[in-house]
């Protein structure tokens, strides 16, 4: 199964401050990258 | 939206959105639309190129499923907001991961209009977790 290092993304709020995908989770994680804002 | 986000936590999912575009200006986007969801800035990309989402080609930008899509959305009233110039061509997806970072679903789009629907997702998300 193909494995991501969560602690390795470098990923912002909105007002800019790191956040770590690990806080982020409840049993399972579901990310939606976007494509542009439209 | 807050239904969908309910039937997602009902299986203890968490959703997060990621966009590549700053913060200030996904600030901005979400002052506008109000998502219920973290939604996260990667202005450098290094989640969208630890995902593998690739640049699109323009033959897949404006395809005739990106096309069709955009003119029902102009027939349904939506307007276009004007959130700056923005990198069309990045590609987007839908990964589901567990806590140890393990990949138990992937979706790479094709083009700006190929994603699961929100209905979808909870099917394919109860699949991948048996």
């Amino acid at each position: 199964m193909e494995k991501v290092a969560l602690d390795r993304l470098t990923l912002l709020d909105l007002s800019g401050k790191p956040v770590n995908l690990n806080e982020c989770f409840h049993k399972y994680l579901l990310l939606i990258f976007l494509r542009h804002l439209a | 939206m807050k239904a969908t986000k309910d039937r997602f936590e009902a299986r203890g999912v968490s959703i997060v959105v990621i966009s590549f575009a700053e913060p200030l200006r996904l600030a901005q986007y979400q002052e506008y639309h109000r998502w219920p969801f973290v939604i996260l800035a990667d202005p450098k990309r290094t989640a969208y190129d630890a995902f593998a989402l690739n640049r699109l080609s323009w033959l897949q930008v404006f395809s005739p499923a990106t096309l069709k899509l955009y003119w029902r959305l102009l027939r349904e009233g939506k307007k276009r907001e004007d959130y700056g110039k923005d990198d069309i061509y990045q590609g987007g997806g839908d990964f589901l991961l567990d806590r140890d970072g393990n990949l138990l679903f992937a979706y790479r789009s094709r083009d700006p209009a190929d994603r699961p629907t929100a209905a979808k997702l909870p099917e394919i998300i109860d699949r991948g977790l048996r």
